[in-house]
């Protein structure tokens, strides 16, 4: 039905991204997009348009899965796991955007986050 | 509701670097009637759930915990299973209703795991915070209140897990009342304030810890503008995340069970930083 | 066009029919041998003639029947043509002016349905139409006379409703001459529209606007108004709909009260004032507003001291006209009307249930309705947009869209349609009281899609309101100063806001009203998906209900501004004097009737029955042909097949199968399909005009519609020699009876395909497809896939044919 990234993206997730009509309630409810470089909604635009840049955004990584945007979607459509696919297309390439060596004050850190990590930052 | 023998899951976290959650939880059940049994063999969790529509891999830690329950709950004769940290309850939660929604997907998981009993998707995952309101009530818990809280004015916060997604949240996801009811049945004051329902940002204390120390200044800020002396929270990461904010003064984050375990006088179980918190907090007002 | 009525005809006359097969200008004899045809129509049993003819249609094709039929007496005619779609209801007049009755005449399609879909295999395409004549031969044979019966009707016609809608078709049918009765539940007409401040896109004062027709409904010698009253059953049917009406009690004598208001100002009981949705307060004894139409106070009995506690009764000591009558009762007034409008309006959606915009909660965040009360010069606030928490001037105001409209999380998937336009209008008055306002609009699309409504956006936009595209994630309020911080994302350049204002309004959506579920029930009408009433059909029909003398306007039929509100209303009007103006309806016959010798009164029919058409009299089934669609959902589920439907009788679908059947080999496969007459028929009209050719296996079983099958019709079609049978229907929302026949098909073809395992025949021989009246290319498909679907299983064998019992 779809080409390139879309087509991936509903592979993984089941998940139509043409029925995004980007009305941006995704980044206007997400607690981490000051720290993104592209927001929530555009990510999902880029996916629409096939665009694999996206791929190399901070975003996908920094994403939480908290689901404050997918509780909120006028459209039901779950930004969350559309990111996460992202972030799997990448994981599967063998990418790594965090190296679980070269972590500080391992000590203290609780093993969720390490875990976490291990799993959603690493392949 | 003496002498209610419930089965737990304790995961990783609580086992080191969150002991006196557990520590406290424990107590605090126990002044409550409930014995909490720890799970027997229990595995991590393998936190975070796979959103992957082909994911089956990652499930399979959480549904050998399932199988420990399954076992375990024919022996206590109850199929509840109670977790205490919240991203245990949302991956357990969360995978065991995949399975139970696709019966491919756990006739996969089960031959894969052959050496193990058929999992048979009849275990109830629930958390602790449903324990004290459903099972104990909130009548019994203001009995055990030996102290004077009302200088304490604790802002829940819920994070994620415990809200999102719709299908395993406890309470309303947009307006959640159960950690405040919780607070007040212990004669605190709860300070209900429009972040409770945030994200602590997770494991980008890993990626990039300067992202999570803004998020914690700009949790912990809200929380003492409503009027808030301590934040109260049920999450081992939440709990480091929130105090990982370099803000000077910044109020502090406890686990709900440490308030609990204040109220109730079983000081013993608390740690001696957290004991000075709570001093800070009285001598301060 | 005069129609003869033709009554009692013998009906053990013998058949004497006449065949006419058409050439069609070479349309049908270019592939079909139409005299082949003829002879061997000219042959079948009681044919006393058969012609074929350039164009049977023409005044000298018809001119030749007349004369067949006065010369050959002939009784039944059948014509092989074009589409019964075309020329139906011209040769239904021929045998009427011939002093036959019109119902004893058949169309066989041989040009859209035959020749038009089958020219790869002319041989076939004749054999198909001979097949064809000859079921409509043994069809016409067992057709009966049938007579459009006329009832009287009168002009009365009950309006339910007082807003814009109901105002405005009452008196288009008052002026016109009807007599009207008009109801509404609140105290006052005027609904919603007396409630606004100015209207887009022209900015006239609401209100101003209205008042005069308010005036005009309360003096017109035509219309009855009955006002604080609820409609509270109807019974009966077109022309005659019995109506029970409450007229709840006011507590004041209407002719005395003369609303110096001396009452309300002594009464002590403070009330949150609905008109002003809760932004002043009114007292237990009121009236609605100053321009109330009628202009009389009433006691708010939910409230008033002495009809709860028994004590006070300051306002009947205090009022100088003696108005007051604590005795007051309901009245109950028992009518009839010919006809019934339901103009019943909408609601606005409750805000509080989306928590993350805090309305409820935060004292700054308001909705929509309440900035037009806010500001009115005549409003609680007198004009000032003031913060709800501390009464002081908002400087700085957004405006977020789209809320209970257009989210999936709270199943409203529907846009309201008039959002937009209020939020500009709203932004442009706040401008307009002070320029250096800071007005923003936080959207997701901006639809202005009206007359001047575009322009209007664009004054806005020059008036300096600023529009953000992004729809707002959460709304904070700061504890100290109670200003509302708004976050979003501006999707237009991708950066994220975190703007705070003094004041927030909400765009609520629109809402059916609260009672439309009830009003639908009490008269049998549909609600949508949204849970809006439900027209007839979409486009052509957005006025009239499923049920003969009903009809929808307004917003209680879907949101929508003025304008489109008074022009529904108007049709409305104008719908309902169509149908009483000629003083009399007809009533076509084509409906179900009851055997009474076999119904043995089980009631079943009753709650089948999609319209409610069906009562119980002396112990049997009884059809109120007046609410009767002729759908035939009821045939099914009797019994003791005690129930048929005129001029398409289950015995002559079966004879139709058989003759269908008759001239095929044992090792052919034939596939029997029955298709609807609103869209299947239709679609495959259409893949004749676009010459789509499917398989020429196919006989083909015209029906009104596919719910009045049966298991029987279908397992005789395997009996005779099917292969395989089709059943079209309408998709959902497609057909011209009630959405409720689609469940009535499918419990249909279920059973059957039961019955067929039963008989060890593969079920997927049955298939039901849902057909619109443009997808002629999906009914080619479906039966060209169904044919082969027979080939490659096979005919069925004639040892299961003869086991099957019918």
């Amino acid at each position: 039905m779809f080409r390139g990234l879309s087509q991936k993206v509903y592979d993984l997730t089941g998940i139509n991204v043409y029925l995004c009509h980007q009305c941006g309630i995704c980044s206007g409810s997400c607690p981490l997009v000051k720290s993104m470089d592209i927001p929530p909604n555009m990510v999902v635009r880029m996916v629409q348009m096939d665009m694999n840049e996206v791929l190399n955004s901070k975003t996908i990584w920094i994403c939480a899965s908290c689901f404050n945007c997918t509780v909120r979607c006028p459209r039901n459509i779950d930004p969350a796991r559309i990111i996460n696919a992202l972030r799997i297309i990448k994981q599967r390439e063998g990418v790594y955007a965090v190296d679980l060596r070269k972590i500080e004050k391992l000590e203290e850190l609780p093993q969720i986050a390490l875990i976490a990590a291990s799993r959603k930052l690493t392949g | 509701m003496n002498g209610l023998k419930l089965m737990y899951f304790p995961g990783c976290a609580l086992k080191s670097t969150a002991e006196d959650y557990e520590k406290t939880a424990i107590a605090v059940a126990e002044k409550l009637g409930v014995e909490l049994l720890e799970l027997e063999r229990w595995n991590c969790c393998g936190v975070v759930f796979n959103v992957a529509a082909d994911a089956v891999m990652h499930h399979i830690a959480a549904v050998r915990d399932l199988i420990r329950a399954q076992e375990m709950g024919r022996k206590l004769n109850d199929n509840r299973l109670v977790t205490i940290c919240s991203m245990c309850y949302s991956t357990l939660k969360r995978v065991n209703q995949i399975v139970k929604d696709d019966p491919e997907k756990l006739r996969n998981i089960n031959e894969f795991m052959d050496e193990e009993e058929d999992y048979e998707g009849n275990i109830e995952v629930i958390h602790l915070l449903q324990v004290f309101k459903d099972l104990v009530g909130y009548d019994k818990i203001k009995e055990k209140v030996s102290r004077r809280m009302e200088k304490i004015k604790a802002a829940p916060f819920y994070g994620c897990a415990l809200l999102r997604p719709k299908e395993v949240s406890i309470d309303d996801p947009e307006d959640p009342k159960i950690m405040e009811e919780l607070i007040e049945a212990l004669g605190a004051e709860a300070v209900k304030f429009p972040y409770e329902i945030k994200c602590c940002s997770s494991y980008n204390v890993i990626y990039d810890r300067k992202i999570t120390e803004e998020t914690a200044a700009e949790i912990q800020r809200a929380a003492e503008r409503w009027g808030a002396n301590i934040i109260v929270t049920t999450c081992p990461l939440c709990h480091y995340n929130l105090n990982t904010s370099k803000r000077k003064n910044g109020i502090p984050t406890i686990y709900f069970t440490e308030l609990m375990a204040y109220a109730f006088g079983l000081e013993e179980t608390l740690s001696p930083e957290t004991l000075k918190i709570f001093n800070k907090i009285l001598e301060e007002i | 066009m005069q129609l003869n009525i033709h009554s009692g005809e013998n009906m053990d006359e013998k058949p004497r029919i006449g065949v006419y097969v058409c050439h069609c200008g070479g349309n049908i004899s270019n592939i079909i041998d139409v005299e082949r045809v003829r002879e061997f129509a000219a042959k079948q049993k009681d044919v006393v003639i058969a012609r074929d003819n350039e164009h049977v249609c023409s005044d000298a094709g018809q001119k030749m029947i007349q004369e067949d039929i006065k010369k050959y007496g002939l009784n039944r005619i059948v014509i092989a043509a074009c589409s019964p779609k075309f020329h139906e209801p011209t040769f239904m007049n021929l045998l009427a002016e011939s002093g036959l009755n019109p119902y004893m005449l058949e169309m066989v399609n041989i040009r859209e349905q035959d020749s038009w879909v089958h020219s790869d295999d002319p041989q076939e395409a004749t054999l198909k139409a001979m097949d064809q004549v000859a079921a409509a031969i043994a069809k016409v044979r067992l057709n009966k006379p049938l007579e459009e019966k006329e009832v009287k009707i009168g002009n009365r016609v009950l309006v339910i409703g007082g807003g814009i809608a109901g105002i405005q078709a009452a008196l288009d049918l008052a002026d016109s001459g009807c007599k009207v009765i008009m109801v509404e539940k609140k105290p006052t007409i005027g609904g919603r529209m007396a409630q606004l401040s100015y209207t887009f896109p022209t900015d006239d004062c609401s209100l101003c606007i209205i008042s005069p027709k308010m005036a005009a409904v309360a003096n017109h010698p035509n219309i009855t108004l009955l006002t604080y009253s609820e409609v509270e059953e109807v019974e009966g049917h077109v022309g005659n709909f019995k109506v029970r009406i409450k007229v709840k009690p006011r507590y004041i004598d209407m002719d005395k009260c003369v609303a110096c208001g001396l009452c309300a100002e002594k009464c002590p009981v403070k009330v949150p004032d609905e008109f002003n949705y809760g932004l002043r307060m009114r007292k237990a004894i009121y009236i609605p507003h100053e321009m109330a139409v009628p202009l009389k106070y009433l006691i708010d009995e939910e409230h008033c001291l002495y009809l709860n506690k028994g004590i006070c009764r300051v306002c009947e000591r205090i009022c100088p006209q003696k108005a007051i009558n604590f005795e007051d009762k309901v009245k109950i007034i028992e009518t009839t009307v010919d006809a019934i409008i339901v103009a019943t309006g909408y609601d606005t959606f409750n805000a509080e249930t989306i928590k993350q915009y805090g309305y409820g909660r935060y004292a700054n965040v308001i909705i929509a309705p309440q900035l037009e009360r806010l500001v009115m010069p005549t409003g609680p606030t007198n004009g000032r947009v003031i913060r709800l928490s501390d009464g002081r001037i908002a400087k700085r105001i957004a405006f977020i869209q789209c809320v209970g409209s257009r989210d999936e999380q709270i199943g409203r998937p529907g846009c309201s349609r008039v959002c937009c336009m209020y939020a500009i209008k709203q932004a442009m008055i706040l401008k307009r009281q002070d320029i250096t306002r800071d007005v923003y609009i936080f959207y997701i699309d901006i639809r202005a899609y009206g007359k001047g409504f575009e322009e209007y956006y664009m004054r806005a936009q020059e008036l300096g309101v600023k529009f953000v595209r992004g729809k707002v994630g959460e709304i904070i309020e700061d504890p100290v100063t109670k200003n509302v911080i708004v976050k979003a994302e501006d999707t237009l350049t991708g950066k994220w806001l975190e703007m705070e204002f003094d004041l927030v309004v909400l765009s609520v959506g629109l809402i059916p009203s609260k009672d439309t579920e009830k009003i639908a029930k009490m008269l049998k009408l549909n609600i949508g998906p949204d849970g809006f009433l439900l027209e007839a059909h979409p486009k052509y029909r957005p006025v009239d209900t499923l049920r003969e003398g009903i009809f929808i306007c307004g917003c209680a039929q879907g949101p929508k501004d003025i304008a489109d509100t008074v022009a529904q209303a108007s049709a409305a009007a104008g719908r309902t004097l169509r149908l009483l103006s000629q003083g009399r309806i007809k009533i076509e016959p084509i409906k179900v009737f009851v055997n009474e010798d076999l119904c043995n009164g089980c009631e079943i029919c009753l709650e089948k029955c999609p319209l409610g058409a069906i009562g119980m009299e002396n112990g049997k089934a009884r059809i109120n042909e007046a609410i009767c669609n002729g759908c035939g959902s009821c045939i099914s589920y009797c019994p003791r097949n005690a129930i048929d439907l005129r001029h398409y009788e289950e015995e002559q679908i079966i004879e139709e199968v058989k003759e269908l059947l008759k001239s095929k080999s044992e090792d052919e496969i034939r596939i029997i399909a029955f298709f609807d007459d609103s869209c299947t028929y239709r679609a495959a009209d259409l893949a004749g005009n676009s010459r789509i050719n499917y398989t020429s296996k196919v006989r083909i079983v015209r029906i009104p519609s596919s719910s009045r099958l049966t298991p029987r019709i279908i397992l005789s079609a395997f009996k005779f020699g099917a292969d395989g049978v089709f059943i079209g229907d309408c998709l959902p929302g497609g057909s011209p009876y009630h959405p409720k026949v689609l469940d009535v098909i499918n419990d249909i073809v279920r059973k059957s395909r039961r019955e067929l395992r039963r008989y060890r025949i593969d079920a997927r021989r049955l298939k039901f497809d849902m057909i619109a009246v443009d997808t002629a290319e999906r009914l080619a498909k479906d039966l060209d896939d169904l044919a082969s679907t027979a080939e490659r299983l096979g005919p069925v064998s004639k040892s299961k044919r003869d086991k099957i019992k019918i």
